[in-house]
């Protein structure tokens, strides 16, 4: 149903509405956002080569925001 | 350079956006110092995006990855400032190719302006910057600002390819992430590392944090456009969806629908 709707270009309100609920019965929002998770993780690694300092403190907590947000 | 705040201070993004927002205040007066076009109307539109309440998490983490590699000057106000009019440049470009009206909570100067006026000042944005940057003389940091614009521009049109096609896989859609978003973030990570002068390991290891970051900042975009308060973000619910444009985020839904229902 999705595919036909996006590749005809025909997704209705209805439509949308459909595919988000799918996307939380499915747990698509949590496994986007457990694969950011993991992004910001490895992230948080690359700054163990700096010694702890404020700037390397408030990177690491942009880090966490950034997957933390509500916008 | 004055004593900067103490690790023991630093607790939440709150914290962070007190801490620096002295700095934050320097790359926000070269911003508006840089937007001298002898056109008014150039500057009226930059100005009307760059003083909607952006975050400046670019010109943040280049401030700060400057500081993190020991760098005590004031040129990272200027590179900073020069990074968000970049980012602002992809903003009215992307505005355009979106057919958006409405971005943070406010009418998008293609809808105020047309789509014209909104791409001719989006190149003006980008050549600002490309001036000022160049006057560093620093090859490191031209080398890699170009080649991050290189890989937005790619990214976008990656985008467009597969625009509206819900059967593209998540490693596409990373790819399309990594080059339109990931690259000025990484970038941003990584000049503040050459201005700092920091050992090229510790400048592969601030791009990359860069890079990171910038991939998980726009799955959870993505994500939030489908996940959280429509008001609260400015735009209707699964906008970028449902929008005649429409993006491939929409990967998110459709791959995991389909793959465990085979809808």
């Amino acid at each position: 149903m999705i595919t036909d709707r996006m590749e005809t270009r025909t997704l209705s309100d209805t439509d949308l509405d459909r595919i988000i609920t799918l996307m939380q019965e499915y747990g698509s929002i949590t496994y986007a956002l457990e694969r950011a998770r993991k992004f910001v993780m490895a992230a948080n690694l690359d700054l163990a080569l700096f010694e702890e300092s404020s700037p390397r403190r408030a990177l690491s907590i942009v880090a966490e925001y950034m997957v933390n947000r509500d916008r | 350079m004055k004593d900067g705040p103490t690790t023991t201070s630093i607790h939440t993004m709150t914290d962070v956006w007190d801490a620096y927002r002295g700095e934050l205040e320097g790359v926000d007066d070269q911003i508006h110092k840089n937007l001298d076009s002898s056109v008014g109307l150039v500057n009226t539109v930059a100005g009307h995006i760059l003083n909607s309440g952006g975050k400046r998490i670019r010109p943040l983490l280049l401030v700060l990855s400057a500081r993190l590699c020991g760098y005590p000057g004031q040129d990272v106000f200027a590179l900073a400032s020069l990074i968000e009019y970049i980012h602002t440049a992809t903003l009215l470009h992307d505005d355009v190719v979106d057919d958006a009206d409405l971005r943070r909570g406010r009418q998008t100067a293609r809808k105020l302006w047309g789509n014209q006026v909104s791409i001719l000042v989006g190149d003006y944005l980008y050549s600002r910057a490309i001036c000022q940057i160049v006057s560093f003389r620093n090859q490191g940091i031209n080398e890699v600002l170009s080649e991050a614009c290189r890989k937005m521009a790619e990214g976008e049109v990656l985008q467009l390819h597969y625009n509206g096609n819900p059967l593209i896989t998540e490693a596409e859609y990373l790819r399309i992430v990594e080059h339109k978003t990931a690259g000025l973030i990484a970038a941003s990570c990584g000049i503040g590392a050459i201005i700092g002068n920091a050992s090229i390991e510790r400048q592969d290891a601030l791009f990359r944090f860069g890079q990171r970051l910038g991939i998980a900042f726009q799955l959870v975009d993505d994500t939030l456009d489908y996940a959280a308060n429509g008001d609260r973000l400015g735009k209707s619910l699964g906008q970028d969806c449902g929008k005649a444009k429409r993006r491939c985020r929409c990967f998110i839904c459709c791959n995991s629908v389909r793959n465990t229902t085979g809808r």
